[in-house]
């Protein structure tokens, strides 16, 4: 025995304990990983009724957008050749002289945005319902990940028509990235540039955008469809009232659920056709320095409000790493956020924190967008900057406060629909009609919140400057008057989301006494 | 699901299936050559699909024994008659 052992005897530690204790450690690390992966779950279990909801889909959907690019660029491989001298040519050939290549291209590019969208919306319900929360924290993390390559089959799909637009637009994202600190920056700059000359570039982004980014994209899929598969979909924030036996009815995935899937993708098909066909695409004039000159680049509308960031004053120069490193926190945040949102509950009432960060979020990238979209070019006053996105920030903020101590005061706090410490109330107010429909309400007062909320938020914050600096006119007033307005009808339209986010339908007064008929139960 | 209800998703489905077998027999029938060829491949293409989405959702629903609901049917309903008049304007 060594003098270690005969300590460890001494002390009482016996070897036979000391692999039992590593025994545990280990099995407590492979039951962490499947209970996150399904290691040792069945296949194809069937699915509870409430997920045929197109919201329990946004991801599926986001797969059918790009399947559709899959099939629209592979026909458009065939004719495309990926070198400077060629590549706008190739492309206008495809416009002019190959059979519906004008709507291939166009189907292909809003397929593109579609996706982009659809994840933006999938993650955004994942936070604000919190499905992160164990155990799909690594399926949050690959959906992220998933996120983060469908953006860069835009950036890399952008700069292949060659035109004056997508190659100026991606020379700013790449002068971005060599402002990241090494070795990222040169990890970059070797991934996606090369030797530095165009026809590199050019090749690289093709290869990047036809080959590696959907392999990539496939195997992620392919891993995030295994752990759906094992953990099954995660069940409706539905308040204190739990959901009626009807609603939680399984049903097999072969018919019914691929059917309903089959039926959602027939329709986002039809109008993803039918936008393309009213919106068709203009090509933009071919990449020459000297027309480079005459346009102010700007990226595409996906990344604008990063670049809108990037124009603030304060970040010009050395100060654009410091920028960069601020939007790579955002990122970082967004991926671990199942590790920074500890708390066990998913009901929005509980987290009014997280919810609000998340409108917060939402907000600033609506406002930064439309704000790059309308100044292109143009750098960013500090004090602007500070004013708009600061003003944004504070009033989502107040507005989602009061909307919560309006709503929510009297609530009890409960616990997921499934019931635990909430009253049960029966399945007479979930089994109405409305409550089928109160999805497609949330989403529908959602874009029309957002919408309204960014255009006022905008509007207001750009009236008081003006009115400030210019003194009272007429138009001015007008057109505060009208900001206000659209704003104070974005609070209300808050105020009845979050309501029915987490209440169901219904009028509140209904609501709230049935609810207390049944705490009182 | 009421008598009434069922009998109009299964009369509803003979006409859909009818108009989806029309507009895929049109698809072939397109000359690529020309530029309003690709308008009506996408009119067509779309009738297609929006069929096929209302034929399923019939099936789904019957097959669950849920009603069927009519604002899905009528603006099913509605878009196809409109794609069918914007398929002889192109």
């Amino acid at each position: 025995m060594t003098e270690q052992d005969e300590e460890k005897s001494r002390s009482g530690f016996h070897p036979s304990e000391e692999a039992a204790t590593h025994e545990r450690a280990l099995a407590k690390v492979v039951h962490w990983f499947d209970n996150r992966l399904g290691l040792s779950y069945e296949l194809l279990r069937p699915a509870p009724t409430y997920s045929v909801n197109p919201f329990y889909w946004l991801g599926a959907l986001a797969v059918v957008a790009f399947a559709i690019q899959g099939v629209t660029g592979a026909i458009m491989m065939i004719y495309y050749i990926p070198t400077p001298l060629q590549a706008y040519s190739s492309t206008l050939y495809i416009f002019q002289n190959v059979s519906y290549g004008r709507f291939l291209e166009t189907v292909h590019l809003y397929t593109a945005y579609a996706m982009i969208m659809l994840a933006f919306m999938h993650m955004m319900r994942g936070y604000f319902v919190s499905v992160n929360k164990k155990p799909r924290e690594l399926m949050w993390i690959t959906g992220m990940v998933m996120g983060f390559v469908t953006l860069g089959f835009g950036f890399t799909g952008y700069l292949l028509p060659w035109t004056v637009v997508s190659k100026s637009a991606t020379d700013v994202g790449i002068g971005m990235m060599s402002a990241l600190p090494q070795p990222l920056s040169g990890f970059i700059q070797f991934l996606i540039v090369g030797g530095g000359t165009d026809t590199g570039t050019v090749l690289r982004f093709y290869d990047l955008h036809v080959v590696v980014l959907p392999g990539v994209l496939l195997l992620l899929l392919v891993g995030k469809m295994y752990m759906l598969e094992a953990h099954g979909v995660s069940e409706p924030v539905a308040g204190p009232i739990p959901l009626p036996e009807k609603k939680r009815r399984l049903i097999p995935i072969f018919p019914d659920l691929t059917i309903y899937l089959l039926e959602l993708a027939a329709m986002f098909g039809a109008a993803m056709l039918l936008i393309s066909l009213a919106f068709p695409l203009n090509l933009a004039p071919e990449y020459t320095p000297t027309l480079a000159a005459q346009y102010a680049s700007q990226p595409d509308w996906y990344f604008l409000w990063i670049y809108q960031v990037l124009k603030i004053r304060l970040f010009e120069g050395p100060g654009l790493t410091v920028a960069l490193g601020l939007v790579s926190v955002v990122f970082v945040a967004l991926i671990l956020l199942p590790f920074l949102d500890r708390g066990t509950t998913r009901r929005i009432a509980s987290r009014m924190r997280w919810v609000t960060l998340g409108l917060i979020f939402v907000g600033e990238v609506a406002v930064l967008t439309v704000w790059g979209y309308l100044t292109p070019g143009s750098i960013i006053p500090n004090e602007q900057a500070a004013l708009v996105l600061g003003g944004t920030a504070i009033i989502i903020a107040l507005v989602s406060a009061g909307a919560y101590r309006v709503i929510f005061r009297k609530m009890p706090v409960g616990t997921t629909s499934s019931g635990g410490q909430t009253p049960a109330l029966g399945g007479s107010l979930y089994a109405t009609r409305s409550f089928n429909t109160a999805s497609l309400w949330t989403a529908t007062s959602f874009v029309a919140l957002l919408t309204l909320g960014t255009f006022g938020i905008g509007g207001s914050i750009s009236g008081a400057v003006q009115l400030m600096s210019q003194g009272s006119s007429l138009s001015i007033l007008t057109s505060l008057a009208l900001s206000l307005a659209e704003l104070s009808v974005a609070v209300a339209g808050t105020v009845y989301l979050l309501y029915r986010l987490d209440l169901g339908t219904g009028s509140i007064k209904r609501r709230v006494k049935a609810f207390e008929v049944g705490w009182k139960q | 699901m009421t008598e009434q209800a069922e009998s109009m998703g299964v009369r509803i489905v003979g006409l859909l299936v009818i108009v989806g077998f029309a507009s895929s027999l049109a698809l072939w029938t397109l000359d690529t050559s020309l530029a309003s060829g690709e308008s009506l491949f996408a009119v067509y293409l779309s009738i297609d699909l929006i069929a096929f989405a209302m034929i399923s959702y019939v099936y789904r629903v019957t097959k669950t024994g849920d009603s069927i609901r009519r604002i899905p049917l009528l603006a099913g309903s509605v878009m196809l008659l409109l794609l069918l008049a914007a398929s002889f304007a192109v």
